[in-house]
């Protein structure tokens, strides 16, 4: 067992990236690898929502953490060490989950990370999940990697995921999903 | 990286007063994951803590850890909101048993899962790297753990025991896994 490849998107100029098959009873934890997320839009923060069922809506109740480590890689940049961003948590909220910093539209700025589901099909407890990324950014020249964690507040199985942008498009790069077990 | 699960799931029955792991730690793997999957509690607050040591095979409280402790919490009220370092859960070369996760509610719907990290622990030239992130339900509100540090013994690590604080661990499940 271990890592099992369940499913690979490559979004491109994607509004959402959304996996609604596979996730079911077979794994305790499924886990969703992000490799070279750029925005198309300048700003853009990378989402996270959920749902149930065959529901599309996407607004699960969700209360989170978040925090950041940010480092300038620009000699004239300021370090903002480790702060919480209570911009982008959420207490007991419905709206989408930014587990990124924004980005800029410059090339090579991308993200990576990764975001650990755990139990989803549990009809009992509450849904937690981990999530890790790290944005280089070039336009404003720092380095930040996002600490993201919470639960979804729903005991129904969660059944499908869904990946976007705060603002505009996902415009490229590789989401895997992987079950776990 | 490949994961290789190693025995059984080992799930709490409601009775368990901890989870021993006796087998299975040896040098076939250089890293070693445990995954808590819905850690359960029988109570709640300050007895919801899932805690940890490890053994040369002579008992579970005779390892000094030295660690450190870093929590992020946030409340449904939107209270909290901060992360920080929690002096008062950090080791400092004492023996206590580690805490893994601390303040899981015990609703129905409550509980903790994350991940612990252990380096070499057959080495017998250095001391054994740990690591672990989780995640907890408090009774009205989230917190994430983010624990490392380090088991000073250079003798071999061979098991490892979860337990709650007081009281019972009445649902979950504990994977170990082999990582290669």
């Amino acid at each position: 067992m271990g890592y099992t490849l369940l499913d690979t998107k490559e979004p491109s100029n994607d509004t959402t990236v959304t996996f609604t098959t596979g996730i079911d009873a077979t794994y305790k934890e499924y886990e969703f690898r992000f490799v070279e997320i750029t925005a198309g839009t300048s700003g853009g923060r990378l989402t996270f929502q959920a749902d149930i069922g065959t529901a599309t809506t996407y607004e699960q109740n969700m209360t989170t953490t978040n925090f950041k480590a940010h480092q300038s890689h620009s000699s004239s940049g300021t370090s903002l060490g480790l702060t919480y961003d209570g911009s982008y948590d959420q207490s007991n909220d419905a709206g989408d989950q930014v587990i990124s910093a924004a980005q800029h539209t410059f090339t090579p700025e991308c993200a990576s990370g990764f975001l650990t589901l755990y139990e989803p099909s549990s009809s009992t407890y509450i849904k937690h999940f981990m999530a890790e990324v790290g944005v280089f950014e070039n336009y404003n020249a720092f380095y930040q990697k996002n600490y993201v964690a919470g639960y979804i507040d729903q005991t129904s199985p969660i059944t499908r995921v869904q990946f976007g942008m705060s603002t505009g498009n996902i415009k490229d790069g590789f989401i895997y999903m992987y079950g776990v077990g | 990286m490949a994961l290789t699960l190693i025995g059984s799931a080992h799930e709490a029955d409601g009775s368990s007063i901890s989870i021993d792991i006796t087998s299975g730690i040896d040098d076939t793997y250089k890293v070693y994951e445990f995954h808590f999957i819905n850690i359960h509690p029988s109570h709640a607050g300050s007895s919801g803590q899932l805690l940890w040591q490890a053994s040369t095979g002579s008992g579970f409280d005779q390892l000094g850890i030295t660690s450190t402790a870093v929590r992020a919490y946030q409340q449904e009220d939107d209270s909290g909101g901060e992360v920080d370092y929690r002096a008062g859960e950090d080791q400092a070369s004492t023996a206590n048993y580690e805490i893994l996760m601390e303040g899981i509610g015990n609703a129905n719907e409550q509980s903790g899962s994350g991940i612990l990290r252990l380096y070499d622990p057959s080495n017998t030239t250095y001391v054994k790297h740990f690591m672990s992130m989780t995640n907890t339900t408090l009774t009205a509100g989230t917190k994430q753990d983010i624990h490392a540090g380090y088991i000073n013994t250079t003798s071999a690590i061979t098991q490892i025991s979860f337990k709650m604080s007081s009281n019972t661990m009445d649902d979950g499940t504990i994977k170990m896994f082999g990582v290669s």
